[in-house]
């Protein structure tokens, strides 16, 4: 039952998963809210990478353990940021077009 | 005072009980968002589950700070955002939420692909592990150092950012 015991690889492979989910939900989703919702998936399946490398990985020196705090840290920052500008486009756009299905936004195709 | 990174919590029965509980409700409530849900609102409720268990993940892992951090940004400021924009854009709610059979079938085998070779990566790559865990009594006062020692011009970027996203948002967003 050693397998039950979480360890660094746990953590790496649920947020692998975690990513892939979102990925798949960007290609799929066919709402611009929904992909936004998806990115915010990718970015926390990532972040759990970050943690669990500042936790378990062995990087010889006192100064940069935390580094993968540190990085998880920005990306929460990067994503408030990308969620008001995300979200600030797709209502300008709704209220242009009165829709936010991607596949109908296709004012610059040739 | 013990903190949460000074005895390791995965030695303890309840530690990783707490782990399996939430990586199977993130992962569950993930699928959920993603596969089976069409309501937009009801995928923003599953995504607010997720972010929940990975705050449950932060603190397992030693990271008090990012556990608030993410509880109050993300549970609290993002999913409300995310909820007015899904009530600013009335009758997008229940349309058909997912593209053809074909890009489906693309997604899955993309995103099946990218998780099929992480794994192996993850489960083949022999990872250079420390000997014990972090032994902080608490990050905050060590991450506050870094952001303001180390990465303090990333850090001076990110206010920034924010800034450019608020009035940039702004701009984008207002009636003209």
């Amino acid at each position: 039952m050693d397998f039950l015991i979480p360890s660094l690889r746990h953590f790496l492979i649920l947020g692998t998963i975690l990513f892939s989910l979102g990925m798949y939900g960007v290609l799929s989703r066919r709402n611009a809210i929904g992909i936004l919702l998806s990115i915010e998936l990718m970015l926390n399946g990532v972040n759990v990478l970050m943690v669990a490398f500042a936790r378990y990985i062995n990087v010889g020196q006192v100064g940069p353990e935390l580094a993968g705090q540190v990085f998880a840290l920005f990306i929460i920052t990067q994503a408030a940021a990308e969620a008001a500008i995300g979200l600030a486009i797709v209502i300008a756009i709704y209220r242009q077009r009165r829709t936010v299905q991607v596949d109908q936004l296709d004012l610059m195709k040739g | 005072m013990t903190g949460l990174g000074t005895t390791d919590p995965f030695t303890t029965f309840a530690g990783s009980v707490a782990f399996w509980v939430a990586a199977v409700t993130s992962i569950v409530a993930a699928y959920m968002m993603v596969f089976t849900i069409r309501n937009l609102v009801r995928a923003a409720l599953a995504l607010t589950s997720v972010l929940a268990a990975v705050a449950v993940l932060y603190a397992l892992l030693g990271a008090d700070f990012l556990a608030v951090a993410q509880l109050v940004v993300y549970v609290g400021a993002i999913m409300v955002l995310i909820m007015f924009a899904i009530f600013l854009t009335p009758g997008q709610v229940d349309v058909p939420g997912l593209v053809g059979a074909a890009q489906h079938a693309g997604a899955l085998i993309v995103s099946a692909a990218v998780l099929i070779v992480s794994v192996i990566v993850i489960l083949t790559t022999n990872w250079n592990i420390r000997p014990e865990p972090l032994n902080l009594s608490s990050t905050a006062d060590a991450l506050g150092g870094l952001l303001l020692t180390r990465y303090v011009v990333p850090f001076e970027i990110a206010s920034l950012l924010l800034t450019v996203a608020l009035i940039g948002a702004l701009v984008i967003a207002r009636e003209d």
